[in-house]
């Protein structure tokens, strides 16, 4: 697994796109301190912008692991593996060590220069513990997104199959967290305007008929934590509601994918 | 060409992706229609027919840019382009020969999504407006704006020897797109945004950008929200024929090997 893991670091570090991803967090970090310190001056601390990254994770890694690691299927490169004595399962564990190792990659680089730039900008970090606690939590659900593209990625041949299907993948856990986090957004009560006898707009209070129960309400919450893109769009807020279920939703992410991919690829007939 | 166009419809109807394109698109269609119809029961008010008709060039935005990356980018790592132009079919009408096949499924998949929307909507909604003349003017501003996404992925996908970095290409670029339009809506649409931009020549440009992006464009029409129906009808041209242009004269110089 060692020769297998320094061969994916060595293929990384030649990698044009790699360089070009990571140029991208650099930008994206910095970006956006110098663009909260361009509209709202020094009024916005730097924890409100510290997680910009968590939102760009799942997208930068799509079309990165696809073409990193699906190259190995076009080029052969697999099934020469298992021919020189590599398990598959140290393959698949190797693939998926060198992907969630890339996506901590892009994380530090944007976390790096947010701060760099953010920190002359705006200030240091008014709440520096619960930053590094959200910080873990959220390189937690970088590992998720890891685990599910790699899933993907080694379960299917073509190369520009698995960039479609990660893609694609992406933009369906994105819908699905925003239709669950308008869903648990939404207000108990709105207001309803009406007109009365005299001309006179008059507003009252109607309940909302959407509005979710106590009852339903740890379901959807249960959704939204699942979901990788529903934990970044909690994530940006700085001080997610339930850490611990955070953290088991994606250990859990972790596992079962893993495992279900792990299945699938042991029985894959590789050509 | 009659030739290369037949060639590629008869692959067009072996399609596994086609067909699926053209399921996904009618399952849209069905979600949306039920959907309208279960909100319609709640408010207690009735809504247009149309309500749904034009929520299709959002979603084909997005299918065609998987679709023909996938669809066309086989033609080169097949070698079937290769072959093509060796057999003397020249590159301009292999190039437009795409485009179209890329056009028709694009129609044919937009046809699938209004199906079910017409079988279900017809009996649940209002019916049509005695004066169709506005509904056709969006339906062919619908259509033209399914030309120019369509012509800008076939600009990437033909200029792009493999087939997945075209395919990354296509959706990261609307992706790209997608955000950027959002960020110009922010500043135009919301009064509450420290960015909202409430008037003069920066509101213009936006106004204008809103408008020539396809997002943009997709976005009104989703909502409904274009006075004139005709107005983006020159825009969606414009962009499927510089597309075109660049893409073609780029295909023209491109190594095949």
């Amino acid at each position: 697994m060692t020769n297998l893991m320094s061969a994916h670091l060595f293929r990384l570090k030649k990698s044009l796109l790699f360089w070009g991803c990571l140029l991208i967090s650099a930008a994206a970090g910095a970006w956006q301190s110098v663009q909260t310190f361009l509209v709202h001056g020094h009024t916005v601390p730097l924890d409100s912008i510290f997680f910009v990254y968590a939102m760009l994770i799942g997208l930068l890694t799509a079309v990165f692991l696809p073409l990193f690691l699906g190259a190995e299927y076009s080029d052969g490169t697999i099934r020469n593996k298992l021919a020189a004595g590599h398990t598959r399962t140290g393959v698949y564990l190797a693939g998926l060590t060198a992907a969630v190792l890339t996506a901590f990659l892009f994380c530090g680089v944007c976390i790096l220069f947010t701060a760099a730039a953010g920190v002359p900008l705006l200030g240091g970090p008014k709440y520096p513990g619960l930053l590094l606690k959200t910080t873990l939590l959220s390189l937690l659900m970088a590992a998720a997104w890891c685990a599910l593209y790699t899933a993907v990625i080694l379960n299917c041949s073509r190369k520009s199959t698995s960039v479609v299907s990660c893609m694609l993948l992406y933009l369906l856990l994105f819908l699905a967290a925003t239709w669950v986090f308008a869903k648990l957004d939404a207000p108990e009560f709105y207001p309803a305007y009406d007109l009365t006898v005299g001309g006179q707009i008059s507003s009252v209070l109607e309940a909302n008929p959407h509005y979710l129960t106590p009852d339903q309400r740890p379901f959807y919450e249960f959704l939204l934590d699942l979901n990788p893109m529903g934990q970044a769009i909690q994530y940006i807020d700085v001080s997610p509601a339930r850490p611990l279920q955070l953290a088991l939703c994606s250990l859990g992410t972790v596992a079962v994918t893993t495992a279900a991919g792990l299945a699938l690829f042991r029985r894959k007939d590789l050509k | 060409m009659r030739n290369l166009l037949s060639a590629n419809m008869f692959r067009l109807r072996k399609s596994a992706l086609f067909w699926g394109l053209l399921l996904v698109s009618a399952a849209f269609g069905t979600l949306f229609t039920l959907q309208h119809i279960m909100v319609q029961k709640q408010a207690g008010r009735n809504f247009p027919l149309s309500i749904d008709f034009f929520a299709y060039p959002l979603l084909l935005g997005f299918g065609m840019a998987a679709f023909i990356p996938l669809f066309f980018g086989t033609e080169y790592s097949d070698g079937t382009i290769r072959n093509k132009a060796a057999l003397g079919c020249s590159r301009s009408a292999i190039y437009l020969v795409h485009l179209l096949t890329g056009f028709g499924a694009a129609v044919l998949a937009g046809a699938a999504y209004l199906l079910p929307v017409l079988a279900l909507g017809i009996s649940a909604f209002d019916p049509f407006p005695a004066d169709m003349k506005p509904l056709s003017l969006l339906l062919l501003g619908t259509l033209a704006l399914l030309g120019a996404y369509c012509a800008l992925y076939t600009a990437v996908v033909l200029n792009c020897g493999q087939k997945s970095k075209a395919a990354a290409g296509c959706l990261v670029g609307l992706l790209i797109v997608y955000l950027l339009t959002g960020g110009v809506e922010n500043r135009l649409m919301y009064p509450e945004s420290p960015s909202y931009c409430a008037g003069g020549a920066a509101r213009t440009v936006l106004e204008t950008i809103y408008d020539l992006s396809p997002v943009g464009q997709s976005l009104q029409y989703l909502w409904l929200e274009t006075a004139d129906p005709a107005r983006f009808v020159p825009y969606s041209l414009g962009i499927a024929a510089a597309a075109t242009a660049a893409g073609l004269t780029l295909f023209r110089r491109k190594d095949l090997k």
